[in-house]
C-alpha cells in the first residue's frame, strides 16, 4: 500500500497535465468543428479537394460531419493518440525509472517481494490512467452537450467509444512495461513511448493506404477505430480480442521477466 | 498470519502462480466483457431486427383482424396481451372504412412498436445471449491459458539451457576454506554464509567461486580495487541480481527464496546516491520506514540529528555528501541486525566520517553485524575485525586485521652512511629498495635475525613498524 501511495502521488502532476490537455483538445476541436458544420457544404467541398491519401491518413474518409457524434469521432482519434502516449509513458517508465535514478537499489533492498512491487506500481499507474479516463468521459459529454444546441443525439456510439479507453490504455501500459523489461537499459522514456504510440497510429492510418492489411491488425488504433464504432454502433469484436489477448500475455510475461531481472548498478 | 504472508510472498516469486494469476485475471476480464460489454453490442443489433419483426407481425395481425372483420371477440383475444386501452384502439380500427386502414395502421404501429411488446421481447433476448457469450469467452480464456503455458515452457527451457561457465573449485577456495577453519568461532551464529558463489554477466566476469562466512557481531571488511566484484557480491546478498551458480545464506536462509523476510533485518547503504524526484528528506525516510514492521520515527530524528541532516530540504537540492547522509540514515533507521555498506564514506568530510564510524561501532555494540565494502584501506583498518581481500572476482585472502598487520610483515627502514642494501637481501625480505642512504624493505620471519643484521653496522636511524593495510594490500596485488 505504501508503494501504491507513493507512486500514485508521483503521478498526480502528470495526470493533471494530461487530463487538462485532453479536455482542451476536445473543447477546442469540437467547438471549432461545430462552428464549421453550420456551413457544412463548403467544408465538404474543401474536404473533397484534398488528396484521397491525405483523407485516409487522418481518418476523414467516412467522416460524417453532419452530426455531433460524427465530429466527436474525429476528435476522439486525437484523444486516443494522447491517451496512448500517456499510457506508454507510464508503462516504459514503470520499472526503468527506478533503475535510471538508482532508486531500484533503495526499493528492492526493502523487505518486499518483486511481485508485490510490480503489482503496486501497476495498480498505481492504472489508477492514474483511470482518472484521465474519467476526465475524458466527463469532458466528452459536457462539451458535446455544449455544442449541440440542446438537440438530442445518439449516446450509444459515444459510450462505446469511451468504454474502449480502458482496454486501449491497458494495451499501451502493458506493452510498455513488457518492452522496457525486455530491454537491458531504458535510457530515455519519451522517445520510446512516442515511437510506440505514433508507430501504432501510423500503422493503422497508413496501413490501409499502402494496402498492408495484415500489419495494421496489431494496432489498437485499428482495433478501436472511431469511424467503425460510430458507423456500426458496435465493436469489431475479433480485433478487440487481439488487444485483450496482447494485454493478457504482456502482464504475466512482465511479472515473469521482472522476477528474474538482474538490477545492474549505475553507469 | 505469518504463514499466509509467507505463502503470499512465495506466490509472487513463483512464475507458475503468476501465470495462474494471469489466467484468473483473464477469466475475470472475459466475464466482464462477456456480460457487460458484448450484450450492449448485441442488443443494438437485435433491437433493429426486433423492430422489423414487430412491424411485420403487427401489420399482419392488424390486416388479419380487419379481414375477419366485425369478429370483435377474436380480435380482443388476439390483442389481449397489449393491455386494455390498446385493445379498444384496435377494435376501433377494425370498424374503420377500408380507405383509412393505411393511416390507422401507421399510427397503430408507432404506438405498439415503442411500448410494451418491444420491451418485453427485448428482455427475453438479452437473457438468452450471455450464455452464448460465456462460451465464446471461455474459449478465449483457454487460448490464453494455452499460450501462457507454452510461454512458460519455453522460458523454463531457455533458463535451463543457459549453462553458465563453471569454474573448477580453484586454489582460492582451498585457501579460503583453510582460512575459514582457522578463524571459526564455534559459539557464534553465521550471519552471512557464502558458498561457491559465481556470477557472470553474460560472458563478463562478476565474481567466481567466492566462499566466506561472517559471524554474528563482526565488522567484516571487504576490500578490493574497482571492478573486483565487491558490489556484485553485495547485490547478490540483496537479490538485486541472481547468481549464476552457488548460493548465499543470510541468517541461515537462502537469499533468493526468503528474500523479503531476510531484508526485514538488513540495512543497506548503496554506493550510488539515489533520490526520488521532488521528495523531501523526511518524506523519503518515512517512506523507507513504512516498509518495516516497527515504528522508526524516533530513530529517524535521532540519526538525522547525529548526522546533521536537514529533514525539510528536497533531496534533489542536497550536495553529494548530504545525499550520502540520507542514505546512511535510511539504511540504519530500522535498527537492522545486519548492516551492509557499499563504499559508504565517499563524499563525507573527515569529521562526518568519524561520526559515521562511531555510529557503526555503536550499532555493532548493540549487536549488529556489519559488512563493510571499501577500497579505502585506512577506514577498513580503523573499523573492521576481519577482512577479505577480493581481486578479479576471487577472494585471495581472509585474515584477522591484527594478524594481517602484525604477524605478517614488518616495515623496516634503516638509515646509515654507505650502507649496501644487498646485505639485507635474505630470506623473508621483500620490496627491498634504497634511496639517499636509507634502505626500505618488508620483512617476514624471525625478528632477531634482522635486528642482528642491523646492529652489525653503525646506523643513524632505524624504524621497524607494522605496515599500513595499504602497503600490505599493494603487496598482495603485485
Amino acid at each position: 500500500m505504501n508503494i501504491f501511495n507513493h507512486e500514485f502521488k508521483s503521478y498526480s502532476k502528470s495526470v493533471a497535465i494530461w487530463s487538462g490537455s485532453i479536455f482542451l483538445i476536445i473543447l477546442v476541436y469540437l467547438s471549432a468543428m461545430a462552428s464549421i458544420s453550420v456551413d457544412i457544404q463548403t467544408f465538404n467541398d474543401i474536404l473533397a479537394s484534398f488528396p484521397e491519401e491525405f483523407l485516409i491518413a487522418f481518418g476523414m474518409t467516412e467522416l460524417d460531419l453532419s452530426s455531433i457524434v460524427g465530429m466527436y469521432g474525429l476528435v476522439f482519434l486525437f484523444c486516443q493518440i494522447c491517451l496512448a502516449i500517456q499510457a506508454a509513458n507510464y508503462g516504459f517508465s514503470l520499472i526503468s525509472i527506478e533503475e535510471r535514478e538508482l532508486t531500484a537499489d533503495f526499493l528492492l533492498a526493502k523487505p518486499i517481494g518483486r511481485g508485490k512491487i510490480l503489482t503496486a506500481k501497476l495498480l498505481a499507474a492504472i489508477a492514474s490512467l483511470t482518472i484521465t479516463n474519467l476526465t475524458v468521459w466527463v469532458s466528452s459529454f459536457l462539451i458535446i452537450n455544449l455544442n449541440n444546441d440542446g438537440q438530442s443525439y445518439e449516446t450509444k456510439p459515444v459510450i462505446l467509444l469511451l468504454l474502449s479507453i480502458v482496454v486501449f490504455q491497458l494495451f499501451f501500459l502493458s506493452v510498455g512495461v513488457l518492452i522496457s523489461l525486455l530491454m537491458k537499459r531504458v535510457r530515455s522514456v519519451t522517445p520510446l513511448s512516442m515511437a510506440l504510440a505514433f508507430g501504432m497510429y501510423v500503422l493503422s492510418a497508413f496501413g490501409g493506404m499502402l494496402g498492408e492489411d495484415t500489419i495494421e491488425l496489431i494496432s489498437p488504433f485499428k482495433h478501436f477505430e472511431p469511424n467503425y464504432i460510430i458507423k456500426n454502433v458496435a465493436y469489431d469484436t475479433p480485433l478487440v480480442l487481439i488487444s485483450v489477448i496482447t494485454i493478457l500475455i504482456a502482464i504475466p510475461a512482465s511479472y515473469l521477466l521482472f522476477s528474474k531481472r538482474n538490477i545492474h548498478s549505475a553507469v | 498470519m505469518d504463514t499466509i504472508r509467507n505463502s503470499f510472498n512465495k506466490g509472487f516469486n513463483s512464475p507458475r502462480i503468476m501465470v495462474a494469476i494471469g489466467i484468473v485475471l483473464g477469466i475475470i476480464l472475459g466475464l466482464v466483457y462477456g456480460w457487460v460489454i458484448s450484450p450492449v453490442e448485441f442488443i443494438d443489433g437485435s433491437i433493429a431486427q426486433l423492430r422489423d419483426d414487430l412491424k411485420t407481425e403487427y401489420l399482419r395481425i392488424a390486416i388479419d383482424s380487419y379481414a375477419i372483420n366485425k369478429d370483435a371477440d377474436l380480435a380482443e383475444a388476439r390483442y389481449n396481451r397489449l393491455g386494455e386501452d390498446k385493445t379498444s384502439y384496435l377494435l376501433e380500427i377494425e370498424f374503420n372504412p377500408a380507405g383509412q386502414l393505411a393511416s390507422e395502421i401507421d399510427s397503430f404501429r408507432d404506438v405498439v412498436e415503442l411500448t410494451a411488446l418491444g420491451e418485453e421481447l427485448e428482455e427475453t433476448t438479452v437473457e438468452e445471449k450471455p450464455s452464448n457469450n460465456i462460451l465464446k469467452w471461455g474459449l478465449l480464456v483457454s487460448i490464453v491459458l494455452a499460450v501462457s503455458l507454452i510461454i512458460r515452457y519455453f522460458l523454463v527451457r531457455r533458463s535451463e539451457s543457459e549453462t553458465a561457465p563453471k569454474s573448477a573449485p580453484g586454489i582460492s577456495q582451498e585457501i579460503t576454506s583453510k582460512m575459514e577453519s582457522t578463524f571459526k568461532t564455534k559459539d557464534l551464529e553465521d550471519i552471512i554464509e557464502v558458498n561457491n558463489l559465481t556470477k557472470y554477466y553474460g560472458k563478463a566476469r562478476g565474481i567466481v567461486d567466492v566462499s566466506f562466512t561472517v559471524k554474528e557481531g563482526e565488522i567484516y571488511g571487504f576490500i578490493g580495487p574497482n571492478g573486483a566484484g565487491k558490489s556484485t557480491t553485495i547485490r547478490l546478498f540483496l537479490s538485486l541480481i541472481y547468481p549464476t551458480s552457488g548460493e548465499a545464506k543470510i541468517f541461515g536462509k537462502d537469499v533468493i527464496k526468503h528474500g523479503p523476510e531476510i531484508r526485514q533485518e538488513i540495512g543497506y547503504l548503496p554506493s550510488e546516491v539515489f533520490y526520488y524526484e521532488g521528495m523531501k528528506v523526511l518524506d523519503l525516510l518515512k517512506y523507507s520506514a513504512s516498509f518495516y514492521n516497527k515504528d522508526c520515527t524516533d530513530r529517524i530524528y535521532e540519526l538525522s540529528d547525529l548526522m546533521e541532516l536537514d529533514l525539510n530540504r528536497r533531496i534533489d537540492d542536497l550536495s553529494y555528501g548530504n545525499k550520502k547522509k540520507v542514505g546512511i540514515v535510511q539504511g540504519l533507521l530500522h535498527q537492522p541486525k545486519l548492516i551492509v555498506l557499499d563504499e559508504p564514506t565517499s563524499g563525507l568530510d573527515p569529521l562526518m566520517q568519524q561520526k559515521f564510524f562511531n555510529l557503526i561501532r555503536e550499532e555493532n555494540q548493540r549487536g549488529a553485524t556489519v559488512f563493510f565494502s571499501s577500497h579505502i584501506l585506512g577506514e577498513v583498518q580503523k573499523l573492521c575485525n576481519r577482512v577479505a581481500i577480493i581481486k578479479e572476482g576471487s577472494i585471495i585472502n581472509i585474515q584477522d586485521i591484527e594478524t594481517l598487520q602484525k604477524d605478517n610483515y614488518k616495515k623496516v627502514r634503516v638509515v646509515a652512511e654507505g650502507i649496501d642494501h644487498k646485505r639485507f637481501d635474505v630470506d623473508g625480505v621483500s620490496n627491498l629498495s634504497s634511496e639517499n642512504g636509507a634502505v626500505n624493505f618488508f620483512y617476514k620471519g624471525d625478528i632477531n635475525l634482522i635486528t642482528s643484521l642491523i646492529s652489525e653496522k653503525e646506523v643513524s636511524d632505524v624504524t621497524i613498524e607494522a605496515p599500513t593495510l595499504e602497503e600490505i594490500f599493494i603487496h598482495y596485488y603485485e
